[in-house]
């Protein structure tokens, strides 16, 4: 359960977040939609405070994961981000091999033994549906993937140390169409376990895998609700507009 | 338009004429100068082992046909004075100089130019069966009963094996490259064993911890460290290190082998320091991000991620600090106290191969063994660097998982 209430997120004197309040439900996949710079991939990546490592920035307003407040002081922020994984626009994997850059989160955050991490990591790729592809080369450096299967283990990666919440920002936007349709089965079947906010400049990609869409614009929330209903009769105007493609 | 196209394509080929020509040049520059260099601290293995120009002259029935350095040394330090000590026969052993002629024989007797002098000597010879006579060839005594003891080749295991370093010593000159080795390394291995840790500590800070007014204010600072030329620093070490290490470690004297290793890590630290940062600040920030929000903390994710990203650039650092030290030439010259002797401590003082190739060069006279030795030198700090510079090449292509 992710919940913010009245946040505001400040670059210096840039007004980026404008007063947002949300509900995310549990196992759900929501989707932000929304042109480039209205604030969605910022607004996710308050989620695992992400945006503390930009210098210059500000906050107000509360974001709750499970009934706690993250930005209180007493947050353990390490913590907060074994629970809350996150993916990456572009495919990100560590220059290690594919089953260290699995194993990553395991070791940093001390969970288990040899055995446990070699187990975890096999579970964590056929999670990702990526088990198959390269169980014999486990060794090998992650680069040599193609850049669909280096998103999908860096799916992997963030699945290892079993998070919660899953943030997603544009997972697919830097794949081919084949790989993007692999990453959406892949959301589609982490939804039974995960809690999965996902960032999108591809509409049909919000309509098809998501059950909630939030539409963005100029910082503020304009419209958030069930996606069929989004895609078929929104609310607003400039949804529609958006939707349809007169703008953005 | 159609001569603006052949005006470029002109110039275009012009310009990689250029590169292809001053690369081609730079190419046949570097092998000139190895080729140079070891042919002529090659030719040092073909110079007699007593000093140039001289030969040792002894009576035809003296038993003894050649001695070894070791031998003409001690001899000609009495420390060997019977001809019974090296395998001869009885007798005191008589050591007899050109300047010794000038007191048996007055110099109207020598004729114009001494033309008459290998003559006398060859009678002086021939008279005394246990006389050494250490002679210019150009004198060589005339006689049937004198001959010339069998001078050998200076030997590489002399050379490259040897303890003591008398470049101009008579009548046997020492080339033993030992103490100079032992001491480069010495003094270079200890002051990277002090930048290294300083240096990658202070570039991890600069480019992770540091905000960006603090580095701002840092990098450019330390920059401008780097261009300081080193006599200015073996100037402020004379003055201030030795002095102060004199008397903090209550030495003799302060110029010892830790001074210079002192100096040199301050020398290395910008280098190290600016390429390391550079390396570490090229990390993607995708990386640390990527790492971050796996739950690692800032610390996991600098030496998990960051640093082994960064490792070519840092080996580039470390080669670049070695290099720095090791053919460090002026500075080290200035505080080690250039006592080529074999180093026991690092609280002595110690020479290394960069100050003696740079204050001896000048007086060996071109060609001789001397100058041959010192252009020997100059290889083996070639090879060093070599090695170095081959090994951190290896160091950062093994298990190197980045992307090609």
């Amino acid at each position: 359960m992710i919940e913010t209430r009245n946040i505001n997120f400040y670059y210096g004197d840039f007004h980026a977040i404008k007063n947002i309040s949300i509900a995310i439900k549990p196992n759900t996949i929501t989707a932000f939609i929304g042109p480039s710079g209205c604030g969605k991939s910022t607004f996710l990546r308050l989620f695992n405070r992400m945006n503390d490592l930009i210098e210059n920035t500000r906050l107000e307003g509360e974001c709750l994961i499970d009934g706690k407040n993250i930005y209180e002081k007493s947050t353990d922020v390490d913590a907060l981000r074994k629970r809350v994984g996150m993916v990456f626009q572009k495919p990100n994997p560590f220059p290690k091999t594919i089953f260290e850059n699995v194993a990553y989160g395991l070791r940093v955050n001390d969970m288990g033994d040899k055995h446990f991490i070699k187990q975890r990591v096999e579970e964590s790729l056929q999670a990702a549906a990526l088990w198959d592809e390269v169980k014999d080369k486990l060794q090998k450096s992650a680069y040599e993937l193609s850049g669909g299967q280096q998103q999908r283990l860096c799916i992997a990666r963030a699945l290892a140390v079993a998070p919660s919440v899953i943030l997603m920002d544009e997972p697919a936007s830097a794949l081919d169409p084949i790989s993007t349709s692999k990453i959406e089965e892949l959301v589609h079947e982490l939804k039974q376990h995960y809690t999965i906010v996902i960032v999108t400049h591809n509409m049909q990609q919000a309509a098809r895998v998501s059950d909630n869409t939030g539409f963005f614009m100029h910082g503020e929330l304009v419209e958030y609700s069930d996606t069929k209903k989004m895609f078929l009769n929104p609310d607003k105007e400039s949804t529609q507009n958006y939707i349809t493609g007169r703008f953005g | 338009m159609q001569k603006k196209k052949i005006i470029r394509r002109i110039l275009d080929k012009t310009t990689e004429y250029l590169l292809t020509f001053s690369g081609a040049i730079t190419g046949i520059a570097i092998v000139f100068i190895t080729i140079f260099l070891f042919t002529e601290g090659a030719a040092l293995f073909k110079s007699p082992e007593v000093e140039q120009g001289y030969e040792l002259y002894v009576h035809a029935q003296n038993p003894i046909n050649t001695l070894s350095p070791a031998e003409t040394k001690k001899i000609f330090d009495s420390e060997i004075t019977n001809w019974k000590d090296i395998g001869g026969k009885d007798g005191e052993i008589k050591i007899f100089r050109i300047d010794d002629a000038f007191s048996v024989y007055p110099e109207d007797e020598l004729g114009e130019n001494y033309a008459l002098l290998p003559q006398k000597l060859g009678e002086l010879i021939a008279q005394d069966e246990n006389i050494l006579a250490f002679l210019p060839k150009q004198y060589a005594p005339i006689g049937s009963s004198v001959k010339a003891l069998v001078s050998h080749n200076i030997q590489p295991s002399d050379y490259f094996l040897g303890k003591e370093w008398m470049p101009t010593a008579t009548p046997v000159p020492f080339f033993g490259v030992m103490p100079l080795v032992l001491g480069t390394l010495l003094v270079s291995i200890v002051a990277l064993i002090i930048a290294l840790p300083l240096g990658l500590g202070v570039a991890i800070y600069l480019s992770e911890l540091a905000s960006e007014k603090q580095r701002r204010l840092l990098k450019p600072v330390i920059e401008l460290l780097a261009g300081i030329p080193s006599v200015v620093y073996g100037f402020f070490g004379l003055v201030v290190l030795v002095p102060a290490i004199q008397k903090s470690l209550h030495l003799p004297v302060g110029e010892t082998a830790f001074t210079g290793s002192l100096l040199l890590a301050i020398m290395a630290l910008p280098t190290i320091i600016s390429v390391a940062e550079d390396a570490l600040r090229n990390t993607p920030r995708a990386m640390r991000e990527a790492s971050l929000a796996m739950g690692a903390t800032q610390w996991q994710t600098i030496y998990r991620v960051v640093v082994p990203y960064a490792k070519s650039g840092i080996s580039a650092a470390v080669v670049l600090g070695i290099g720095r030290a090791i053919g460090e030439t002026m500075a080290v010259m200035m505080v080690t106290g250039n006592a080529a002797v074999m180093p026991h401590s690092i609280f002595q003082s110690v020479r290394t191969i960069p100050a003696t190739i740079a204050a001896e060069l000048g007086e060996a006279p071109a060609g001789g063994p001397h100058y041959q030795a010192l252009f020997l030198l100059g290889c083996i700090l070639f090879v060093f660097t070599m090695i170095i510079s081959i090994s951190a090449e290896i160091i950062s292509k093994k298990k190197n998982y980045k992307p090609h």
